[in-house]
């Protein structure tokens, strides 16, 4: 009989029904303890009165921070205890929808590895417990000793947040912060820079397009906002209506989801797109103003139809295809993102493709490309400080002090995200680490200040642009914190204040409040004609007697939020001609392979479950299968039918994956889908530590990238289109084999029989 | 990660990492024959933190919602949070020994933990919505006697007892299926 | 009376399993772990199903979120030797686990392999458990369990409108899957209601049950392109 037992080895703790049945079953070999918990009978009187009912629901709002999408949620908690997240259906981003890492928060803030007091590195060697003050003390002096050879990595996604720590630079005097972000968010900005002029994300207006061409943005996996452009994409393709046609080298979510997937060989994306302008232009559905616009940007002829279908590994007809559709949409689209990004020459490709827009005639108007405005809440909060470096800088500035100097490394990992670092974290003088868990930075850290995850702490957002709409959104902590921990806002302050510097504010909150109360100044002192930078448009202060009540309707309200008419389309910079650092991607020599032996083009992507390794601590995630490759628990390498034939792989086989510095062991996913020539790895496994869920599970795949990569004309590192090679190791003894999904109606991948009309159950 | 560990006032004898001792299967045979001759009328009063007089209380004029006060509109009847039990205690009889120990638990920030008198046990996977009964005009006597003559609250029916539940919700037409509290 | 149904719209589903975790995190979904997960035991009340069609570079990928189809002539229901699970009177397939006694019938007959079995009793470590939703048992080791349409937020939505003295209306229940998709796929109600959304969803030309051939008369529907209803050569 196999019921009954205790979970590993421990006792069962009641006697029901069924443990009778079982005792007859075990027929005198009852050996089973009996005994209740006494914890079952008791009732508990809590400390403080509360307005709400025992047990009752309350459902307070709250704003999801695991990404920079910003949905806004509402939190059921019951005894103050938060139970379930749900979205908000008013959500100025995700109405009402969330995904499997908002979910996952709660597993976050209850994570029961989680860092909830200051610790310091002691005099053993090992991190030990100490109080606030100690901890302060201890990093503000180190700070204060050297600003000039401190490093600060700020991970807050953008918003107020990332302004203060620029504030707290400027004024403790330290260089500019890392602004720690997804490296094609940087790219992004700089091809649109290119492309349009302005150096914001634009935001794509898909449901009103009818046509989408998305150039590696993953829209349906993990970027931007998973919510909003899922939601986006029913409305497109709804009744059939609209199309997505998805160009990516790797066979993601939203490849599977398109209409129509060109696997375009890596790199190539870039050239494919000016092959469509020349193909557009050729076709005389492009008006002159488009045209002009164009060939502003590259004046140099496009390359043909052969020759793009040659580079890009495409059949020509497809391509053909693709721009006779285009050209015939009433509402085209192109966007650009991803692993199209990622590469050596991913401002040029993601330039090009933006620049297709130019051609369509579709920026600043409905179903197309328009500015990522916002409220400018990071400079408000920022002052005069000066910009936040992206992240490649971190690489360049580590290297520049030898390594020695002081870190400080709020909510960010680079340390697991950012290959070649490992030295310079060794050489630091002092790292101190603000972080909820201990994370392979925090590991390394002499200081660690535990920082208080979403749901526990006052939040100010501006959400990355998908809407073209702007917004500040705020909400109040849904739950207290645990243990000692801080908001890393509070932290900052109270860091400045320590190494004597300290900001005019008592704490973030306050932080915030007295940016918005002098937008309001602002605002009212431009009145109508709204030409002071620092003014809101005038419509969001209508009605605020003063400055007081501003903040706090706006607190209340949870937040500011423009309307449809503030979209606008990216203003050119004063561009007279040619932007600066424009390069035509058919210009660029095509990505040798090295002569020889036999090499893979590696696609690190992110996996709904890890994102970028943040989801690997919780167990709802790691348990989650990866919807594609159906991988639970760890990390895989997907491999095309063809090749793993070739190299004699099964699914399931441990493979070798050999980069220039490093080298990795993982199970291979044997996929009818992925693109010969190349193997897709997930980023986010292979944590030292991160709790015990993420603990040595998996590999990370940053090991095997150069970390001298760099995006041309970006300050971003380039992980994609690596070159590897991949050998067969062996079968997976028991405890390597990959974990697959295996029940279902699925037999070799058939579609299941059987389908009939249905008659909704009725007899 | 050692989180402030919340002390806490329990009832004598119980602690909550207290586990019996395997039982001799003699034991395990009496528990059999007691299973198969149904639940025992007999009900044990569990013994208290602090020594609580319904009565006292309610002929000082305070109701059952005073303090349960999820009894008719919430889920769960709730116990009174040690906040309000000391609000009014500052008061009234702040020096007797029993309150004493209240007014010591709210200077200490601990919770209490009262003895459950009626309890389903969790192995039941019943989950009773106080709310529904009181809306149906169920009155508290039904299913807890006369609390307000008790002195130390005590258990008068055995509410685990299903049978008796499914009896009371056939007379009164309300829903006997077994998803109505199992899930 | 009412008869609880869902409709998936599979063509708006893009397979982002927000559902699964949403389910988990309402229902008090256990994780196994990655040793119990290899052999099998994971215990997904939903799942999303990926099927491919066709070879590089031509390959089609569905997804289709499977969950227990909460039959009307369900196969998991005569097997069952205690009578533990039954078809309720408003069309849910019960599953009582103080009845369960684990003999794993009901699993090995139904068609859908969406009933799971505890090998172990649950582990929340604390404060992980902090987490666990009050309206929902957490079932020990031994016993089967499966998607119950989240009875609990059904029987909530009952209390709530009973304690407004209104009939409940369409839309006030919402499963947890439904609440969180982001792409608006599942609609949730009463089908006996010619009104109610997920009748009006029912009543599409794509839609259709699954493996409908058994005649389970199941009380989920799904809603698709002419496509999917081809069956695979």
């Amino acid at each position: 009989m196999s019921g009954g037992h205790g979970k590993r080895g421990e006792p069962r703790v009641t006697i029901g029904r069924r443990d009778f049945f079982k005792v007859y079953a075990a027929a005198g070999v009852a050996v089973l303890q009996g005994c209740r918990r006494r914890d079952q009978e008791l009732i508990e009187s809590p400390v403080r009165r509360s307005t709400a009912l025992p047990g009752a629901s309350v459902w307070r709002r709250s704003i999801c921070e695991q990404c920079g999408a910003g949905c806004e949620i509402e939190v059921r908690t019951v005894d103050r205890l938060a139970k379930k997240i749900e979205g908000l259906p008013s959500g100025f981003v995700n109405r009402g929808g969330v995904c499997a890492l908002g979910h996952s928060a709660l597993q976050e803030l209850y994570h029961p590895d989680r860092v909830t007091e200051p610790m310091r590195r002691g005099s053993s060697g090992e991190l030990e417990p100490v109080s606030w003050e100690e901890a302060l003390e201890t990093a503000a002096t180190a700070i204060a000793a050297a600003p000039d050879a401190t490093t600060i990595v700020a991970g807050a996604p953008s918003g107020p947040l990332l302004g203060l720590w620029r504030r707290f630079a400027a004024t403790v005097g330290t260089p500019p912060p890392v602004h720690w972000q997804p490296a094609d968010a940087v790219v992004e900005r700089e091809a649109a820079r290119l492309a349009f002029g302005e150096s914001t994300r634009p935001a794509y207006d898909l449901a009103r397009s009818d046509y989408v061409v998305s150039v590696g943005a993953p829209c349906l996996d993990r970027w931007r906002s998973p919510v909003h452009l899922g939601a986006a994409w029913a409305e497109l393709t709804a009744d059939r209506r609209g199309k997505l046609v998805q160009v990516e080298a790797r066979h993601s979510l939203t490849a599977a989801n398109a209409d129509d997937w060109l696997p375009v060989r890596p790199g190539s994306e870039g050239f494919l797109a000016r092959g469509l302008a020349g193909l557009l232009l050729g076709s005389g559905a492009v008006g002159e103003e488009g045209r002009a616009a164009y060939e502003a940007l590259y004046p140099g002829a496009p390359p043909d139809l052969a020759a793009t279908a040659e580079r890009c590994g495409i059949d020509a007809g497809r391509i053909e295809r693709l721009a006779a559709e285009l050209a015939r949409a009433r509402r085209p689209l192109v966007m650009a993102g991803g692993s199209a990004l990622e590469g050596e020459n991913g401002v040029a490709a993601g330039a090009a493709a933006l620049a297709l827009n130019l051609l369509l005639d579709s920026v600043g108007r409905e179903g197309g490309v328009f500015a990522g405005v916002d409220f400018g809440f990071e400079d408000r909060l920022a002052g005069d400080a000066a910009a936040a470096l992206p992240p490649a800088a971190l690489a360049e500035r580590l290297a520049g002090d030898g390594g020695s100097g002081v870190l400080v490394v709020s909510e960010a990992d680079p340390l697991h995200g950012m290959p070649g670092l490992e030295a310079a974290f060794e050489h630091a003088d002092t790292v101190i680490a603000c972080s909820a868990f201990f994370d392979d930075t925090a590991l390394r850290a002499d200081v660690v200040l535990p920082v208080q995850t979403d749901l526990e702490r006052f939040q100010a957002v501006e959400p990355d642009p998908v809407r073209g709409v702007p917004a500040l959104l705020v909400a109040s902590p849904t739950v207290a914190p645990r243990g000692e921990a801080r908001h890393p806002g509070d932290v900052a302050l109270a860091l400045a204040a320590a190494a004597g510097s300290a900001l005019p504010w008592p704490g973030f909150q306050e932080a915030v409040e007295s940016a918005l109360s002098d937008a309001f100044a602002a605002t009212r002192a431009a009145g109508d004609e709204a030409s002071d930078p620092a003014a809101l448009p005038a419509s969001l202060i209508a009605g605020a007697l003063n400055a007081r009540q501003f903040v706090r309707r706006t607190t209340d309200a949870g937040g500011l939020v423009g309307t449809e008419e503030m979209r606008r389309a990216p203003v050119p910079d004063a561009r007279a001609d040619v932007p600066v650092g424009i390069v035509d991607p058919a210009s660029l020599p095509a990505p040798a392979a090295p002569a020889g032996v036999e090499s893979f083009t590696l696609i690190p992507f992110e996996s709904l479950k890890l994102a970028d390794g943040r989801g690997a601590n919780r167990p709802w995630l790691q348990e989650l299968p990866d919807p594609l490759s159906t991988v639970m628990w760890g990390s895989w390498a997907e491999v095309g039918t063809e090749d793993a034939d070739r190299l004699g792989v099964r699914t399931g086989d441990i493979v070798r994956l050999t980069g220039t510095a490093a080298e990795i062991e993982l199970p291979a996913i044997v996929l009818p889908t992925v693109r010969p020539g190349s193997v897709g790895v997930p980023v986010g496994g292979g944590h030292a530590d991160y709790g015990r869920y993420a603990r040595g599970r998996g590999v990370n795949v940053n090991s095997l990238l150069d970390p001298d990569r760099r995006v041309a004309g970006a300050g971003a590192f380039a992980r994609s289109g690596v070159r590897v090679r991949i050998e067969r190791l062996r079968r997976p003894r028991r405890s390597e084999r990959p974990v697959i999904y295996g029940r279902g109606l699925r037999q070799a991948e058939e579609i299941p029989v059987g389908w009939a009309p249905h008659d909704g159950g009725k007899a | 990660m050692a989180e402030a560990q919340r002390r806490r006032l329990y009832p004598p004898g119980a602690r909550p990492d207290c586990r019996c001792a395997g039982l001799p299967a003699g034991i395990w045979i009496l528990g059999l024959a007691l299973f198969a001759c149904g639940p025992t009328q007999n009900l044990p009063t569990p013994e208290q933190p602090i020594a609580y007089d319904h009565q006292v209380h309610i002929e000082a004029g305070l109701e059952c919602v005073r303090c349960h006060r999820g009894a008719e509109e919430g889920v769960h009847a709730g116990m009174p949070s040690v906040q309000s039990c000391a609000g009014c205690h500052r008061r009234e009889i702040p020096d007797h020994p029993e309150v004493q120990k209240v007014m010591l638990a709210n200077e200490n920030r601990e919770p209490i933990l009262w003895a459950k008198v009626n309890v389903i046990p969790d192995s039941a996977m019943v989950h009773f919505n106080h709310r529904a009964h009181a809306r149906a005009g169920i009155e508290c006597l039904t299913c807890h006697g006369d609390v307000a003559s008790m002195t130390v609250a005590e258990p008068v029916r055995n509410v685990a007892d299903m049978g008796w539940c499914v009896e009371c919700h056939r007379e009164n037409e309300a829903s006997d299926d077994c998803l109505e509290c199992h899930r | 009376m009412t008869r609880w149904g869902m409709a998936i719209d599979l063509d708006r589903c893009t397979g982002c399993e927000a559902c699964v975790v949403a389910c988990a995190a309402e229902n008090n979904i256990q994780t196994v772990g990655e040793e119990q997960a290899r052999e099998g035991r994971a215990m997904h009340w939903l799942r999303i199903e990926r099927y491919y069609e066709g070879e590089f570079p031509d390959v089609r990928t569905r997804f289709m979120p499977v969950l227990c189809q909460q039959c009307g002539a369900a196969p998991c229901e005569p097997v069952c030797p205690v009578y533990a699970t039954y078809r309720n009177p408003e069309g849910l397939n019960a599953m009582v686990y103080s009845r369960c006694i684990g003999t794993r019938f009901c699993a090995n007959n139904c068609p859908y392999t969406v009933r799971v079995f505890n090998w172990f009793d649950a582990e929340f470590p604390a404060p992980l458990d902090s987490q666990l939703n009050p309206d929902v048992s957490v079932r020990p080791g031994g016993v089967m369990e499966k998607c119950t349409f989240c009875v609990q937020r059904i029987q909530a939505g009952k209390d709530e409108a009973a304690q407004e003295e209104r009939e409940v209306a369409d839309g006030d229940v919402k499963t947890a899957c439904q609440q969180s998709c982001p792409t608006k796929a599942i609609a949730f109600g009463d089908l006996d209601d010619p009104d109610s959304e997920v009748s009006r969803w029912a009543e599409s030309p794509r839609a259709f049950s699954l493996l409908g051939d058994l005649d389970t008369r199941p009380g989920v529907v799904y809603l698709s392109g002419t496509e999917w209803r081809e069956p695979a050569e």
